[in-house]
């Protein structure tokens, strides 16, 4: 290894522990509503607590992905894609700093503070 | 080397990158955390960088993600790894050639690796327009790291047998 590797390493050390602290005291502990965003655009908003089981369908009608709620928890329940990322990222709860994201199918499921929704910060 | 060795090597080369691409596809590194790759397919390139230059590195490059891109995986996830990989391939090229920095293979093998999660991370966010994705790519870039640093190890060694085999002809 030279110099510049153990420069730039290090940057990047310290680059990810600011990241990492930013995240830490970033609050989230309001979040408890449900967004499920397909394609850009919002097809879900509801409150995590609310049990429900999602079908999420592409264009021609087939189900790709189906997202289950129960007693606030939000998971990946079936996915079609072939590694299954989504399904793997477990749970989220009330507060969790956290999303689920299927990427082959742009989908991606995340929590909002009800303050965020009347802000009109969520797309 | 003349051409025709050195086109020999790219074809090997080519195949050898396919094949690793799909056996890696089998392991599962997701346990760490869902999308998390070692990347050993970019060992590939990154030799040939070195040992034939980054006009053969990058063709290489592009054939082997075309080529996986069609034997497998959607269009999104081959806009994923023609963005990455090809940013990732062409930003250590250009590292490689200045020389006011120098980097060891380790060194640019992390470059290549920030650069191909750095260049997801914008595909994902054209893609989904959600801001929320970076801190998941922030997670993902820790790991990107650790994965450069063991392909750079790896590519190190190639390289050595590479250049070994071909001071032979």
């Amino acid at each position: 290894m030279k110099k510049a590797d153990i420069v730039l390493i290090s940057i990047l050390i310290c680059v990810f522990l600011v990241f990492f602290g930013v995240y830490l005291f970033s609050d989230t502990n309001n979040d408890d509503i449900l967004i499920i965003q397909q394609d850009q655009k919002i097809i879900y908003k509801e409150s995590i607590y609310k049990d429900n089981e999602i079908e999420i369908r592409n264009e021609s009608g087939a189900i790709t992905n189906i997202v289950t709620v129960k007693e606030g928890k939000v998971y990946m329940s079936y996915a079609d894609c072939a590694n299954k990322d989504c399904i793997h990222m477990g749970e989220l709860t009330a507060g969790s700093k956290k999303q689920i994201a299927c990427l082959p199918n742009k989908i991606l499921v995340y929590l909002v503070s009800a303050k965020q929704i009347i802000d009109g910060i969520t797309r | 080397m003349n051409n025709t060795k050195k086109i020999t090597i790219c074809a090997i080369f080519t195949a050898l990158a396919i094949a690793v691409s799909i056996a890696e596809s089998f392991i599962p590194f997701s346990v760490i955390a869902p999308g998390v790759k070692l990347g050993i397919a970019n060992v590939i390139p990154l030799t040939l960088l070195y040992v034939l230059g980054p006009v053969y590195a990058i063709s290489v490059q592009a054939v082997r993600i075309i080529a996986t891109g069609l034997l497998r995986g959607n269009l999104v996830t081959f806009l994923f790894s023609i963005f990455g990989g090809m940013a990732s391939i062409t930003i250590c090229a250009l590292i490689k050639r200045q020389k006011k920095i120098e980097f060891s293979v380790i060194g640019l093998s992390v470059v290549g690796a920030i650069v191909h999660n750095t260049a997801q991370f914008f595909t994902a966010l054209v893609i989904l327009r959600n801001i929320n994705i970076f801190w998941y790519i922030a997670i993902l870039a820790v790991f990107a790291v650790i994965a450069g640093i063991l392909t750079g190890i790896i590519a190190k060694y190639s390289i050595k047998a590479l250049e070994k085999y071909s001071k032979s002809f």
